[in-house]
C-alpha cells in the first residue's frame, strides 16, 4: 500500500473495510443485502409482525377467498381454507428461512472443517476428502431430503436443516481448500511454523481467516441452494408439516398444483401471486447477496 | 488420455458402489419394510415372524448388504424389491425419460451459455451486457419447479403443439388440453420434450453464461488474444477460435460438480410436466412402502445417471485442455 502524500504516515485500513468499502459501491448488491436481512427481520418477528396468529381461521371466508384489499383487515386476502393470506406469507417466510439458515450452517461447519483438514494436509486425507465430496454431489440433495422428510414423519425441522447441510457441504468444503492450497505455501504461513505455532493453530489463527471470504461466500450460495431444495420439496407437498404448517413452496402448490391444472380449476390469483414473489425475490436477492460478496470480498475474481 | 479415461471410469465406478453401500445400509436400518404388519398387531404375528425371516431382517446388516448384492449380481443387475418383486423395467423406463431429459437440457445448456456468455464477454460493460446479466439472474433465481408450473398453465394449453405426457407412454392428449397429435414417433417425443428441455434450460443458461463470460473476460485480455488480434482476426474469430477454448474447461468443471443438483431440477419439471422419469417413479413408491430395496435402487439409477454425465463432461475438460489428463494421471 502506497504511504499518504505528505505526512509520511501510512493510512491503513484492514481488508475488512476496504472490502465495505467495495460493497457500498455496487448499489444492487447494497439493495440485495437489504432485502435478504429484511426477510431475515421477518423470519425472526413473524409472531410479532402478523396481524393474526397463525392457525386463526376465519370460517366465513372458506371457499369463499377474500380479495387483497387495504380495508377489511386483510392485506393480502385470505386463502381458500380461510387463513390471512399476509400472516400465513410471514410464516412461511420463517419457515423456509429457518431451515436455510440452519442448513448454510451446518454446511459451514462441515466444510470448513473438511475442507481445512483437506487443504492443509493434502495427501491421502485431501484424496478422501475429494472422494466423499464425489459421493456426496453423486446423489441429489433432493432425493435425501424428500426420503427424509417422508419416511421419519413428523421430522423436527431442525433435522431437515442437518440433512439439507450434510448434503450441501460439498461447496463450502472445495472453497476452502481451494483457497487453504493457495495460501499454504506463503510467508506468513512459514513464519508462524517457524515460531512453533501448532497445526490447528496455524490451520485457524493464520489460514482460516484469511479465507473467510470465500468461506462466506459459499455459505451464503449454499443458503440459496437451501431454499431452492426446501421449496421445491414442499412444492411437491411432502414437506414440514404441509398441511397444518405454511411454507413458501407449500403456499405455491397449494395454489398452483398440475393436479389442478387438468381438473380446469384457476385459483384466484393472489394465491399464487404473492408467493411466488415473495419466492423468487428472496432467492433474486439470495444470489446477488452471494455474486457481490464474491466480487466484493476476493477482489482478483473479478478483476 | 487412455490411463486418464481409465482413473475417471474407475473412480465413478467406485462412487456408484459407494453410493449402493451406504445407500442400502442407511435404507435398510431406518426403513420397517414390515410396518403395515406389525401396525395390525397380534393377528399378524405369525406373518411377521416368517417375513422377518425370508426378508432376512434379523440377520446384522452388513449381510443384508452382501446377500442383496449378490442377488442383485445374480440377477444380471436387475434391481428387484424386497419381496423379489420385479422394478426393473419400470425403473429403466424412468432413468431413460430424465436421462433423454438432462441429455437435451445440458446440450441446450451448453450452446446458449456459450453464445450468451460471449456475446455477453464481447460487449462487457455496455447496454447487451447489463441486459443478459439482469436476464441471467433473474432466470437462475427462478425454481425449475415455477417456471414449469407457469409453462404447463399457460404456455401448454395456449400452444396447442406441446403435448404433456407423451415421454411417460400415455396417449397424446390423454393428459393436456394439447391438439390430438398426427405424427408418431420422433415427433411426438419432441413434441413432449422441447417444453420440459428449455424450462430446465432456462435457469441453467443463466447460471452458467455467466461463467463463461467471467472465464472469456479474463482470456479475451491474455497476451495471446492480443496478439491474434494484432495479426488481423477478426474479433469473433479471435472470441470463440482462440479464446473460447481456454475459457471453456473451468465451464465444463463447474457444470460436471454440479450435474447431482441438475438432476434434482429435472425431478421437479419430471413431476410437474407428467413426463413419466424418476421423479414420478420416486415420489410415487415414496409414501406407499417403505421398501429399503427400491429407494436403494432409485438411488443407484440416480447415482448412475450423475456419474455418467460426470464422466461425459470430465472426458470433455481432457479433449478440451490436455494439460488435465497428462497432470491428472501423472
Amino acid at each position: 500500500m502506497a504511504p499518504a502524500l505528505g505526512g509520511g504516515r501510512l493510512r491503513r485500513r484492514g481488508p475488512w473495510l476496504q472490502a465495505l468499502s467495495r460493497f457500498r459501491r455496487r448499489p444492487v448488491g447494497v439493495a440485495a443485502l437489504l432485502v435478504v436481512s429484511a426477510y431475515g427481520v421477518v423470519a425472526v418477528f413473524a409472531s410479532t409482525i402478523a396481524p393474526y396468529s397463525e392457525y386463526q381461521i376465519f370460517f366465513k371466508y372458506i371457499n369463499h377467498p377474500v380479495t387483497p384489499s387495504l380495508h377489511g383487515g386483510h392485506l393480502l386476502g385470505t386463502d381458500v381454507l380461510g387463513h390471512d393470506m399476509l400472516t400465513w406469507l410471514l410464516w412461511a417466510v420463517r419457515e423456509t428461512m429457518l431451515v436455510a439458515v440452519e442448513a448454510a450452517a451446518v454446511a459451514a461447519v462441515i466444510g470448513v472443517c473438511l475442507g481445512a483438514a483437506a487443504g492443509y494436509l493434502g495427501g491421502a486425507l485431501d484424496a478422501a476428502v475429494g472422494w466423499l465430496t464425489g459421493l456426496v454431489v453423486t446423489v441429489p440433495a433432493l432425493i435425501i431430503y424428500l426420503v427424509v422428510a417422508v419416511h421419519y414423519n413428523p421430522v423436527p425441522p431442525w433435522a431437515l436443516s442437518v440433512t439439507l447441510g450434510v448434503c450441501l457441504w460439498t461447496y463450502v468444503a472445495q472453497a476452502t481448500r481451494a483457497s487453504l492450497r493457495v495460501l499454504r505455501p506463503r510467508e506468513f504461513v512459514e513464519a508462524a511454523r517457524a515460531s512453533g505455532a501448532s497445526g490447528l493453530r496455524i490451520v485457524f489463527r493464520h489460514l482460516l481467516p484469511n479465507a473467510a471470504g470465500t468461506v462466506i461466500v459459499a455459505a451464503t450460495a449454499v443458503f440459496g441452494q437451501a431454499i431452492l431444495i426446501v421449496s421445491t420439496a414442499d412444492f411437491f407437498g411432502f414437506a414440514i408439516g404441509q398441511f397444518d404448517r405454511p411454507t413458501l413452496g407449500g403456499l405455491i402448490a397449494n395454489a398452483a398444483k398440475p393436479q389442478q391444472v387438468v381438473a380446469g380449476y384457476v385459483p384466484p390469483w393472489w394465491l399464487w401471486v404473492i408467493p411466488i414473489v415473495a419466492l423468487g425475490l428472496l432467492l433474486v436477492a439470495a444470489n446477488v447477496t452471494a455474486d457481490t460478496l464474491a466480487d466484493v470480498l476476493d477482489p482478483v475474481r473479478s478483476r | 488420455m487412455i490411463g486418464y479415461v481409465i482413473r475417471r471410469v474407475a473412480l465413478a465406478l467406485s462412487l456408484v458402489w459407494a453410493v449402493s453401500f451406504f445407500g442400502f445400509v442407511a435404507f435398510a436400518l431406518t426403513f420397517d419394510p414390515l410396518w403395515q404388519q406389525r401396525m395390525c398387531g397380534a393377528p399378524c404375528a405369525h406373518q411377521v415372524k416368517v417375513l422377518t425371516v425370508q426378508y432376512h431382517l434379523n440377520k446384522p446388516v452388513l449381510e443384508r448388504y452382501w446377500i442383496w448384492l449378490s442377488d442383485f449380481v445374480g440377477h444380471r443387475f436387475s434391481f428387484r424389491g424386497i419381496g423379489g418383486f420385479p422394478i426393473n423395467a419400470q425403473l429403466l423406463d424412468a432413468a431413460k425419460v430424465t436421462t433423454e431429459l438432462m441429455a437435451c437440457a445440458l446440450l441446450v445448456t451448453a450452446i446458449f451459455a456459450v453464445v450468451v456468455g460471449v456475446a455477453s464477454a464481447r460487449r462487457a460493460g455496455r447496454p447487451l451486457d447489463y441486459l443478459l446479466r439482469t436476464l441471467a439472474y433473474m432466470s437462475w433465481s427462478l425454481p425449475a419447479f415455477l417456471v414449469a408450473s407457469v409453462a404447463v398453465r399457460w404456455v401448454v394449453p395456449s400452444v396447442g403443439w406441446f403435448l404433456l405426457g407423451v415421454t411417460a407412454g400415455l396417449p397424446p392428449g390423454a393428459v393436456a388440453q394439447g391438439a390430438p397429435a398426427r405424427a408418431g414417433g420422433f415427433v411426438i417425443w419432441l413434441r413432449g420434450m422441447t417444453l420440459p428441455v428449455l424450462t430446465l434450460s432456462l435457469g441453467l443458461i443463466g447460471l452458467y453464461s455467466r461463467y463463461v463470460r467471467t472465464a472469456l473476460l479474463t482470456e479475451l485480455h491474455r497476451p495471446y488474444a492480443v496478439t491474434a488480434r494484432s495479426k488481423g482476426l477478426t474479433e469473433t474469430r479471435v472470441a470463440y477460435r482462440h479464446a473460447l477454448r481456454n475459457a471453456l474447461p473451468p465451464f465444463v468443471s463447474v457444470l460436471s460438480l454440479e450435474i447431482g443438483a441438475i438432476l434434482g431440477a429435472s425431478l421437479a419439471i419430471d413431476y410437474v410436466f407428467y413426463m413419466g422419469g424418476l421423479a414420478s417413479y420416486f415420489l410415487g413408491g415414496l409414501t406407499q412402502a417403505a421398501d429399503p430395496y427400491v429407494l436403494t435402487a432409485v438411488v443407484i439409477v440416480a447415482s448412475c445417471i450423475v456419474v455418467l454425465f460426470m464422466l461425459v463432461s470430465d472426458l470433455a475438460v481432457g479433449w478440451l485442455d490436455p494439460r488435465t489428463a497428462a497432470t491428472a494421471s501423472r
